[in-house]
């Protein structure tokens, strides 16, 4: 497949925590053995609880952080053990929009200013260039070209994101990792963020990575949706049909608990017990087993691996759903 | 989940309740609260008025700077000093007005009578102190009459109740040790302690994760059941407003915008902005990649309020009367109160 962007397999991050002179080292496996592709006009959906490794995954891929093991190409080409310099040539085209854009945009510099900084770092165009160009970037995501004049605590929530938004594709990247980007907005201008990402990436045919806990919001947004849990991938399928028929038990639980905006359909929950167990000591066999009403002696010693479940690449790894031939 | 427990004076007890459930608690009368800042007096609540009563629960929702959490300090007498005060209305408990007590009263009425959670329990927990010292200091506060082993057995009863595993070990681990659902629990066994007629819940579960979510909303929902209180459930949550309330206060800008009870206000809204709320949510059943309804612009700041409608410069039904003229609030059916100068026209 030629349109495929960006391709992961195998994608390990263990953090090294604790541990001194004479105690040994603990791990956190974050992200334990993940494999994703994502195509050109795509947006894949990460989704799962806090703790599930669906960040990690995110900033790994970008080599924010260096993997442990495993391979990362982008469009092709290995891009694993990149030399940093060659990596950062390789940033225009790959981006991150975060959570929270009070904290990624800096306070002391004008909108403007920050914006430019993508074209200034990589050398592209002349100060009156970039200042044309910054203006357009920020009509492009509504809002105004006096914007640039002013400082980040001047507007509110929803137009710090739009900001972020607009740095992420000044350099026209072909992939973008939206980190929770409209978790902490409200609803009515959720809606508009989801809404101008929708757009951008029908303009530009950007691939996106989603990286949310809101279900219902990544729904809307994915073509593609991966549950994770506990580091690993337990269910992958388009959007429409993982919503539709869930198959592994985590991700039917975790549909079942997105509380539905109508009254008459309360009490119809699964209800999980207790918590995401520990990253740093995973359950034997399947992770899931211990919150599982399912579970039986199998799941509790061998792990399932992800096999096909049904049509269009659904894949769920639990040893009570029958593969599909 | 946990079965009641069925012993004789609880059961009584609990009938005893069930006779009184729908009486009002709390009546909220108009309340105001003003704000001093740089730019002068702000009014951050013009007038909001609501009922809680026994056995329901009266979910407050909006967007962030609505006042939602406001309503709720200026109820507990926990507004920032000096430059928050309660300017106008009344907090009725008990026949008298809690935001003129005096701070010996409050004091008296916090934790005991009216209880309060809220959305970071890390935050609200002392850090330094073991969850068992933070439970047993709600009785050395408020029952005095307890010496300390009653504390502890009553501090463990709650953590039971709460359904917090192994509650004798529990007893001595520090918030840390326990996981965001964990601390609510707490947090909540703690609120219940001194079984409160009124429970205030400031976005309880924003932090959590939806599967926590889901058990935090069913633990509140149980021991309502087996208690009685009132919750008062703060939100910006409108799925959680479906699932855990019986009436809602829908809040712009200061100003509660409509009031009625839950099947209503998601199968009638009449407010624009409600209307414009619901649509706005993403669905389930939605088709993936398909455009989400919106709200335009943003919530105006407080110091820079359209002088007559609040909703003014978002709504899109407005026409110019609505920029001069306060809407006042009018009741459409015995139980549904909005306040929109265009009722009439849009329904």
């Amino acid at each position: 497949m030629s349109d495929v962007v960006l391709s992961i397999r195998d994608l390990k991050q263990h953090f090294a925590i604790g541990g001194g002179l004479f105690s040994k080292n603990k791990y956190v496996y974050a992200v334990d053995g993940i494999s994703l592709d994502v195509k050109s006009g795509e947006t894949l959906g990460l989704v799962g609880e806090s703790g599930c490794g669906k960040s990690t995954v995110g900033r790994t891929l970008l080599k924010l952080y260096e993997p442990t093991s495993g391979k990362i190409f982008f469009e092709g080409r290995d891009i694993t053990d990149l030399p940093v310099r060659e990596m950062a040539d390789l940033r225009k085209e790959m981006q991150i929009i975060f959570q929270d854009p009070m904290e990624s945009l800096n306070a002391r510099h004008t909108v403007g200013g920050i914006m430019a900084e993508p074209f200034e770092i990589h050398g592209i165009g002349t100060p009156e260039e970039r200042r044309m160009w910054v203006e357009d970037l920020l009509v492009k995501v509504g809002l105004p070209k006096t914007a640039a004049d002013r400082y980040p605590h001047e507007f509110s929530g929803g137009q710090r994101q739009r900001i972020g938004i607009a740095r992420a594709i000044a350099l026209k990247p072909k992939l973008i990792v939206c980190d929770e980007a409209v978790s902490a907005l409200d609803v009515s201008v959720q809606s508009q963020i989801v809404n101008l990402l929708l757009d951008l990436q029908q303009e530009m045919n950007l691939a996106l990575i989603f990286i949310a806990h809101d279900l219902s919001v990544v729904k809307h947004i994915s073509d593609r949706i991966a549950v994770m849990y506990l580091g690993k991938i337990v269910e992958i399928g388009d959007a429409e049909t993982l919503y539709k028929e869930p198959k592994h038990p985590y991700t039917q639980a975790l549909i079942s608990a997105i509380p539905i905006p109508n009254p008459r359909l309360r009490n119809k929950r699964i209800i999980l017990k207790g918590d995401v167990p520990s990253p740093m000591d995973p359950p034997a066999g399947c992770h899931f087993n211990a919150r599982c009403m399912h579970a039986t002696d199998l799941c509790r010693e061998q792990r399932p691996e992800l096999v096909s479940v049904g049509e269009n690449g659904h894949q769920a790894s639990c040893h009570l759903v029958s593969p599909s031939p | 989940m946990k079965p009641l427990k069925s012993n004789q004076s609880s059961m009584t007890e609990r009938e005893e309740r069930t006779l009184l459930l729908g009486e009002v608690v709390l009546d909220v009368r108009q309340l105001e609260t003003t704000f001093t800042t740089e730019q002068g007096p702000v009014k951050v609540l013009d007038g909001v008025s609501f009922q809680a009563k026994r056995g329901q629960t009266i979910g407050i929702v909006g967007e962030s700077g609505c006042g939602k959490s406001v309503t709720s300090l200026s109820i507990m007498g926990l507004l920032p000093r000096p430059h928050g005060q309660v300017t106008g209305g009344e907090v009725l408990y008990q026949g008298q007005d809690v935001t003129k007590l005096p701070p010996e009263k409050l004091y008296e009425m916090r934790g005991n009578r009216i209880a309060m959670i809220f959305q970071e329990p890390m935050t609200a927990l002392n850090p330094v102190h073991t969850i068992g010292d933070q439970l047993c200091e709600v009785f050395r506060l408020h029952r005095p009459e307890f010496n300390k082993q009653q504390r502890k057995i009553e501090a463990i009863k709650m953590l039971k109740k709460v359904d917090i595993p192994a509650p004798e070990k529990r007893f001595d681990v520090y918030p840390h040790e326990l996981s965001g659902g964990m601390r609510q629990r707490v947090m909540i066994a703690i609120a219940l302690a001194c079984k409160p007629d009124i429970l205030i819940a400031d976005e309880p579960t924003t932090a959590l994760d939806v599967t926590i979510q889901a058990q935090i909303l069913s633990l509140m929902k149980d021991l309502q059941q087996e208690t009685g209180m009132a919750i008062i459930f703060i939100t910006h949550d409108l799925g959680v407003v479906a699932e855990i309330c019986d009436e809602v206060v829908v809040m712009y800008a200061g100003r509660a915008v409509e009031k009625t009870n839950v099947f209503e206000l998601f199968e009638n809204p009449r407010h624009p902005y409600s209307r414009g709320l619901l649509n706005s949510i993403p669905r389930l059943d939605d088709k993936p990649k398909t455009r989400l309804n919106t709200i335009e612009g943003s919530v105006p700041s407080l110091a820079d309020m359209p002088k007559g409608c609040r909703f003014y410069n978002r709504c899109p039904d407005r026409q110019d009367k609505c920029e001069s003229q306060t809407p006042q609030p009018e009741m459409v059916a015995e139980d549904h109160m909005v306040s929109c100068l265009r009722l009439k026209e849009l329904s």
